[in-house]
């Protein structure tokens, strides 16, 4: 299961840059991946890991003027996605197997 | 909760950023380090950096590392990462014979009724029902050893007459591989919840420093020798498939009070309710897990 977290966050004033950056880290801190500018996804392993990352994402929204949203997809939903521009990541394609060979 | 078990056998260059396990090879891959349980190095040719370690050791993640074999020979453990280490301690050494006894009946008794059931699977059910008879008749703390009187039968006829422990065939390394899978893994999961795992309720070793983890591994044995006995012939070399395949136990699904969890899920259970066994001294808090079949746990 994935976290995806979609964000318009405005930049024009300092202090709202910071808010910004201070919210990319967390995101980035917390485990989720860039997959293009603005959109970011986390695996979790069931319902009980959504809510806790749910949590931590409500804990640390900026306060700006901005939006935010998540959405909460399966597997098989987002192997489904279509690309019509550019390419899959290496990162994507790592799911949320329990064993997994490097 | 922790469920990944990632193995490294290739060349790999693995580091932090930003509290995610970096690994570096052709293509870069990273993976939160909070949702990491074991990490196996397992090829000659990684580097890794101390970051990495200590951030391994604060998420209590096992680290495994293998010698020039690939078989696992060393561990990373955490030390003193839990609240009351010394609160657990003095319980741990405070134990009662009678009470470590019992445990050690219960263990015993549930690692034999999988045996009967491993064998069950290899459709060799007449055989399974003497096994179940050895079982009941195990007592406090196994006085009688039915447990070595058990195994002789059970490998006999798992893997033939001619089976030992002792000699160095593909069917003992396999089974030591997996044997030390699972050690590791009960071994992490005694530390999260506080104990030394040196201070065991049967295994008494001067020498071993997982006595602990000696004794709550026996219930899981016979995942280990099932999965050999349908996967490993006899003729066959010591491969990355088999290898693959006893990694693969670690998801499989077994049964504890009923309830169908995966074994790298189960195991921490199973030390959650050791605590509470402890605690209250009945050991009929214990959860052990139950071999039911081999499958690979599912999560929605």
């Amino acid at each position: 299961m994935r976290i995806m977290v979609f964000f318009d966050l405005p930049v024009v004033l300092k202090r709202d840059r910071k808010a910004y950056t201070k919210f990319r880290k967390f995101l980035l801190n917390d485990g989720y991946v860039m997959m293009q500018y603005s959109v970011y996804y986390r695996v979790c392993n069931g319902e009980e890991a959504v809510q806790k990352h749910m949590r931590r994402l409500r804990e640390n929204v900026p306060p700006v003027n901005g939006a935010i949203r998540t959405l909460k997809i399966t597997e098989r939903q987002f192997e489904k996605m279509d690309i019509l521009l550019g390419v899959e990541t290496p990162v994507e394609k790592v799911g949320s197997n329990i064993t997994d060979f490097f | 909760m922790a469920y990944r078990h990632i193995i490294i056998r290739n060349p790999a260059k693995l580091s932090v950023k930003n509290h995610q396990l970096v690994i570096k090879q052709e293509e870069t891959v990273q993976i939160p380090i909070e949702d990491v349980c074991t990490l196996t190095i397992e090829d000659p040719a990684i580097t890794l950096t101390g970051v990495l370690l200590s951030e391994c050791a604060a998420h209590h993640v096992e680290v495994i590392v293998c010698d020039q074999k690939r078989t696992p020979s060393a561990l990373l453990q955490p030390f003193h990462q839990h609240s009351r280490q010394k609160a657990v301690l003095d319980m741990q050494v405070g134990l009662s014979k009678p009470f470590k006894k019992r445990v050690w009946q219960k263990i015993v008794r549930t690692k034999i009724e999988n045996q009967a059931r491993c064998l069950d699977l290899m459709f060799q059910s007449d055989k399974a029902n003497l096994l179940y008879s050895i079982s009941r008749q195990v007592e406090s703390g196994d006085r009688s050893n039915r447990e070595a009187y058990a195994a002789k039968y059970y490998f006999n006829q798992l893997f033939g007459g001619e089976f030992t422990r002792r000699r160095e065939d593909v069917h003992n390394i396999s089974l030591n591989y997996g044997y030390s899978l699972i050690r590791s893994l009960v071994a992490r999961a005694l530390v999260r919840y506080g104990y030394t795992p040196s201070l065991g309720v049967f295994h008494d070793s001067q020498t071993n420093a997982f006595n602990l983890a000696d004794d709550f591994m026996e219930p899981l044995r016979p995942f280990v020798d099932l999965t050999v006995a349908m996967y490993v012939d006899k003729e066959e070399e010591w491969s990355r498939d088999i290898k693959e395949k006893l990694f693969n136990i670690l998801s499989y699904s077994a049964f504890w009070k009923g309830e169908k969890q995966s074994i790298t899920n189960g195991v921490d259970l199973m030390m959650k309710s050791y605590v509470a066994t402890c605690r209250n001294g009945d050991v009929s808090m214990l959860v052990l897990p139950e071999l039911r079949a081999l499958e690979q746990h599912v999560y929605e």
